[in-house]
């Protein structure tokens, strides 16, 4: 198959994280090196100590090597996230706000620059799968009011809304063939759009 | 002596040439800041949406030709590296920026087969479909599908009906062997259902006011996320209003 | 509804069979209840597939007063038996053994016969099941009441499978 269907419409957590990986970060590079013309993206010649912003997976190339330490932002230590749970908790029906590729971003930093973050990895893993089993459980409770018409889902990353993609998704279509009906048929039929006129055939007997 | 040449001049000399080719990509892509979100974006569109998408002639082309750029100067690189190896001139971080660019390279081809894998699966399963969506639109730059989509698709369906025909159809009577019948009420043709719920991302300032019923409506704010039905948002996704995740 | 032709779910569904009532006699049409050869009479019932069913029951009978040559008696699937069962409790009825494409009949029912109030009935089911379909899908591996998982139907066994798919994949990538 071109496409294997579990892939159809959905997305495997690698492939987000593969699409996170673009995002850029600070490094400080330990030496020079000249600038790259990459697709899409330029990265700009390195000097020593001087700051520069390139996407992760070439921060984490260079890191490998020793070439730069990556500074990390600012949401990932241990205060800001323990903020962050706090909300969570005081807010129950809120989700407090973290980037878009949170999960994804701290995942890569604490597999591959461990020792530029200012706290230690433990602590660091521990408060995030604390706010994502605190986030999980919220968005599973959410998961009563759907309808048959449309949701607002604010402040969920890309990884945490894949996850409950399936089930959204065919929970509400469902709904919705259900629910059309009780509309009148002719409204239904015409919503699809369909060239039900169309005369070509395509038989098979001249193949 | 080429060895006596300073390799920083050398990858000057790689730079300015690789910058001229660059020179001509930007006027092509002045309007579009970086052409691997936007084929990010195309990926995940045409993943997450229930029917084929237009293809993208022009991001296609400008990323296929800068591949192919990166790619030969990737082999010109190594065929100098390889001259130098000897002599020892061909210093580590040279290395490592192919490494880089090479990365990049493997990157980007991995999002094209994505985008192209996805449309494939989509031409799979509506074949005749689109094959009669198409039919009378050929070769127009704006069309629905490529040029070796549209051919694909073809044969596709050439060798689809030549399998049934030789395991079931010619053993039925000739009324029962068309495979696209829509009488009866009862169509034989796979169609998209445009209906279907998805996930979106208004990326406009401006709020975009989407109908729900009679009375209804949605206001979509910047950033906001949503589920709401396919048909509803479809011609916002061409524009790039909103984008589906 | 778009339904997709090679859909076999859905070409199960239509072979369900639900009770009709003929509103003429019909010769030679005995075979359908067992009798070769005979006429089937006017009022007499039994049990034909969806498929027949619906076709026989839009079809409007010219002859006479424009009455169709069936009508279709509530199935007991949507009675009011049934109706009170779900309204009780939605999560303890047992859809696969009434019937294993329960969603799918009542929405090809409410197709010919627009019920709204039995829509709503099912869609708040929908909503009270899936809800604890996501329950268990998040606890793949505690089994607690388990029997819950025998009475789903068929669109809701694929909801529970696609649902725990994807919550696995999520917990696969967390531990890489």
């Amino acid at each position: 198959m071109v496409l294997p269907s579990h892939l159809q419409h959905n997305l495997m957590p690698s492939e987000i994280n593969f699409v996170a990986e673009n995002e850029l970060i600070t490094i400080l590079p330990r030496y020079s090196m000249n600038k790259i013309e990459l697709i899409g993206h330029k990265i700009p010649a390195l000097r020593a100590m001087r700051r520069e912003k390139v996407p992760i997976w070439v921060a984490v190339i260079l890191k490998s090597q020793d070439k730069c330490s990556i500074v990390p932002p600012k949401w990932l230590n241990l205060a800001y996230l323990k903020d962050k749970y706090e909300e969570e908790i005081r807010k129950p029906q809120v989700f407090s706000e973290l980037p878009w590729n949170w999960l994804e971003i701290s995942k890569v930093l604490l597999a591959k620059a461990a020792d530029d973050l200012s706290d230690p990895s433990h602590q660091l893993r521990s408060v995030l799968q604390d706010l994502r089993e605190i986030r999980l459980v919220k968005s599973h409770k959410g998961l009563r009011e759907l309808n048959e018409s449309n949701i607002q889902l604010n402040g969920l990353s890309l990884l945490e809304i894949n996850e409950l993609r399936p089930f959204v998704l065919t929970v509400m279509n469902k709904l919705r063939q259900l629910h059309d009906t009780t509309t009148t048929r002719g409204a239904v039929e015409a919503g699809e759009g369909d060239d039900m006129d169309d005369e070509d055939n395509y038989d098979d007997e001249d193949d | 002596m080429a060895s006596n040449m300073d390799i920083d001049d050398i990858l000057q000399e790689f730079d300015n040439s690789s910058k001229a080719s660059l020179k001509k990509q930007k006027k092509l892509s002045s309007s579009t800041p970086n052409i691997y979100d936007e084929l990010v974006t195309a990926m995940l569109n045409e993943r997450m949406a229930p029917e084929i998408l237009p293809y993208k002639h022009e991001l296609m082309t400008q990323v296929l030709e800068q591949i192919s750029n990166q790619q030969q100067y990737l082999l010109d690189s190594h065929e100098y590296g390889d001259l130098n190896a000897q002599s020892g001139v061909v210093s580590g971080d040279f290395k490592l920026q192919l490494m880089i660019i090479e990365t990049d390279v493997e990157r980007i081809n991995y999002l094209v087969r994505l985008y192209l894998r996805t449309r494939l699966s989509k031409i799979d399963k509506f074949t005749i479909h689109y094959i009669n969506e198409t039919a009378d639109a050929e070769e127009s730059n704006s069309s629905l599908l490529s040029r070796e989509e549209t051919e694909y698709m073809h044969q596709h369906f050439k060798i689809l009906t030549q399998l049934y025909n030789n395991c079931f159809l010619k053993k039925m009577p000739h009324t029962l062997t068309l495979l696209d019948d829509t009488t009866g009420g009862e169509s034989m043709i796979v169609t998209p259902d445009v209906n279907q719920p998805v996930f979106i991302k208004s990326v406009t300032k401006a709020g975009i006011i989407i109908p729900l019923g009679e009375e209804d409506e949605l206001e979509l704010e910047e950033n906001g996320i949503y589920v709401v039905k396919y048909s509803l948002i479809r011609r916002y996704i061409e524009i790039g209003d909103v984008v589906l995740i | 509804m778009s339904g997709n032709y090679y859909d076999l779910d859905d070409i199960l569904a239509d072979g369900e069979k639900i009770p009709c009532r003929f509103n003429i006699t019909v010769p030679g049409l005995g075979y359908l209840e067992g009798n070769p050869g005979k006429a089937i009479n006017k009022d007499s019932k039994i049990e034909l597939p969806l498929w027949l069913a619906e076709i026989l029951a839009v079809c409007v009978n010219l002859d006479e007063s424009g009455s169709s040559f069936i009508d279709l008696p509530e199935p007991e699937f949507l009675g009011t038996k049934v109706k009170n069962a779900i309204k009780t409790s939605p999560t303890s009825v047992d859809l696969h053994k009434l019937l294993p494409n329960y969603y799918r009949l009542v929405e090809k029912w409410c197709t010919m016969v627009p019920e709204p109030e039995l829509i709503d009935i099912v869609m708040t089911m929908l909503k009270e099941r899936s809800f604890e379909i996501s329950n268990f899908a998040g606890n793949a591996n505690k089994q607690i009441n388990n029997e819950f998982i025998y009475t789903l139907d068929e669109f809701e066994k694929q909801l529970f499978k696609m649902t725990s798919e994807s919550n696995k994949h999520m917990r696969k990538w967390l531990r890489d």
